[in-house]
């Protein structure tokens, strides 16, 4: 079996990360009004830090860059009517299938034995996620916007449910680490 | 703060994904076996080096070669998918750009687990030995010994004997042959001449290695890799004319082969060679060291050295001293030296060259030929000279 650099794979890859990104930076700049400027501004910078990420083979900026995207997002979603925006399941789809794409694309800077199988594998995985996350999103949008959701009980459920969330994780963590 | 939900379904996938991550994540069992298609090769030879892969995942892999081996065909680093109960084989072609012993299986593994959240790392190494040996240069015909050892051989012996080569004409005595009386001689003095010949006989020829020092550029070859070059291409030359060849590797480690003959001395010689470092050291050596059966009577002592150290350079002086036929092939370090700017440094490096060529003159006053051999010279010509310079100083070799 032999190994080879796929070179059009890495590129292909780092420009189908841009795609998503560039397109959330365009779903939150879109109809913004006076706020078009600062949201398109900031994702643009996300763009950017991708670009470089992509270009220097450095997986550390590709985290900082989903960071930036999703910065823009929140700039319009705070300029925003107190309504409950129905492309959140979207951006999150784009936010995820960007972040593997570029760690994809950074992946395949190493020779690669059976390069189409992985590249396709892992591009398939990323499209997966990326709807996954889509109906991740579109559940807790939908939890969300139930009439018993309101109010300061339901301030208080969300706090519970993060401190939960974010309890399981770290247990996960901690537990993976002790059997190390 | 923003009392906005869509932030929570925004990270909540991020969430999902971290804590799906490290729920299924597990401990990498990642195999790797490296398989050499031979142990022994020659300078400049391909070597098929395979290597087997199981495990499960994404792996990465970067083999570790040492300086000597390069990959000419595959890739030194590169990834790879592997699926439980399935291993991958990767056929991979080294070439060995320089003599010597190397260890390779060396590796480094880095494994991920399937969302990219963990990272395994680790290094194996499976030490497989590739022995590189000096690929040697052609001689036509090697340098022939002023004394014969008393088995037959290939070298025409100065003794008179029964042989091919005609050596001089005496007077028939009782019990000469009948065979080896020269007719046309007998007939014009009237009296019966016969024909004498010179036998066929082997020499032993010991090569001397001075390993005390070496002059070389940083990362490439030096003085000492062109004497294990020249002692190899020598010793096969010898061993194919059926002398007896012996090894002395005089330097910080003394070595030693006493001379024998057949294929497996050159293979004892050449691992010998291999072995050859130079190992600092400052006590005085000389000739007593050398265990006296290593130096037969009447060998052919051919002493490759860069004659940049006094206790090989007295050795040798002392060998010929002892009367044994000593010829000095200089493996010249001045390639490797250069003179520093600046001219109390020119006058130095002059002055080392004029106690250089001193040095050279002092062996040829005792009748030791002394020939230089640099980079790009072939062994050939340089035995050339030193048989040139034996024919015009033949009288001065006591």
């Amino acid at each position: 079996m032999a190994t080879r650099s796929p070179v059009r794979a890495r590129i292909g890859t780092g420009a189908a990360a841009l795609v998503p990104a560039a397109a959330l930076t365009v779903t939150a700049a879109r109809g913004a009004g006076d706020w078009t400027w600062p949201i398109a501004g900031v994702a643009l910078a996300g763009v950017a830090v991708a670009v470089v990420a992509l270009v220097l083979g450095r997986a550390g900026l590709v985290g900082p860059a989903l960071i930036l995207l999703a910065a823009g997002y929140t700039t319009r979603l705070a300029g925003l009517d107190p309504g409950l925006d129905g492309r959140t399941p979207l951006v999150a789809a784009e936010l995820v299938a960007s972040g593997e794409l570029a760690y994809l694309s950074i992946a395949l800077r190493l020779p690669v034995a059976q390069a189409r199988a992985l590249v396709a594998g892992r591009a398939a995985f990323a499209v997966f996620e990326a709807l996954g996350a889509a109906v991740v999103a579109a559940v807790v949008l939908a939890a969300a916007g139930l009439p018993a959701a309101g109010g300061a009980s339901g301030d208080a459920l969300g706090v519970f449910g993060a401190a939960v969330a974010l309890g399981l994780v770290a247990l996960l963590a901690r537990r993976r680490a002790s059997s190390r | 703060m923003l009392g906005r939900p869509e932030l929570v379904a925004l990270g909540a996938p991020f969430a999902a994904l971290v804590a799906l991550g490290l729920t299924l994540a597990h401990d990498p069992t990642v195999g790797v076996e490296l398989d050499l298609d031979r142990d022994r090769a020659i300078e400049g030879d391909v070597v098929d080096l395979t290597v087997t892969l199981t495990g499960e995942g994404l792996v990465e892999l970067a083999l570790i070669l040492p300086a000597g081996v390069e990959v000419v065909e595959g890739k030194r680093a590169f990834a790879v998918r592997l699926r439980r109960g399935e291993p991958e084989t990767l056929e991979l072609r080294v070439r060995c750009a320089r003599w010597g012993v190397y260890t390779l299986g060396e590796t480094a593994v880095r494994a991920h687990d399937r969302f990219g959240l963990y990272t395994w790392e680790g290094r194996r190494a499976d030490h497989l030995r590739l022995k590189v040996f000096p690929r040697p240069e052609l001689l036509r015909e090697p340098l022939a010994p002023l004394e014969t050892q008393a088995t037959t051989g290939n070298h025409v012996a100065r003794a008179a004997g029964d042989g091919i080569e005609f050596a001089d004409l005496r007077a028939y005595v009782p019990g000469d042959r009948v065979r080896n009386v020269n007719w046309r001689a007998s007939a014009r003095r009237g009296e019966l001449w016969v024909n004498q010949m010179h036998p066929e006989r082997n020499a032993d020829v010991v090569l001397f290695l001075d390993t005390f020092t070496e002059a070389a550029h940083y990362g490439a070859g030096g003085t000492l890799d062109y004497g294990v070059r020249a002692a190899a291409a020598l010793a096969a030359q010898y061993l194919e004319h059926r002398d007896r060849v012996g090894l002395v590797s005089f330097g910080g480690i003394l070595n030693w082969l006493v001379p024998a003959s057949g294929v497996v001395q050159r293979y004892r010689i050449v691992d010998a060679l291999l072995d050859t470092e130079i190992v600092l050291n400052y006590a005085w050596k000389d000739v007593e060291i050398i265990p006296r059966g290593t130096l037969p009577p009447k060998a052919l002592i051919l002493a490759l050295t860069p004659l940049l150290d006094e206790r090989a350079v007295a050795t040798l002086l002392d060998l010929r001293a002892r009367g044994f036929d000593l010829t000095v092939i200089e493996i010249s370090p001045v390639p490797y030296v250069a003179a520093a700017p600046g001219r109390a440094d020119g006058v130095a490096y002059r002055l080392w060259l004029l106690r250089r060529e001193l040095l050279r003159s002092r062996y040829r006053s005792v009748g030791v030929p002394i020939v230089e051999w640099r980079e790009g010279t072939s062994a050939a010509a340089v035995l050339e000279e030193v048989r040139a310079w034996r024919r015009v100083h033949r009288f001065a070799r006591a």
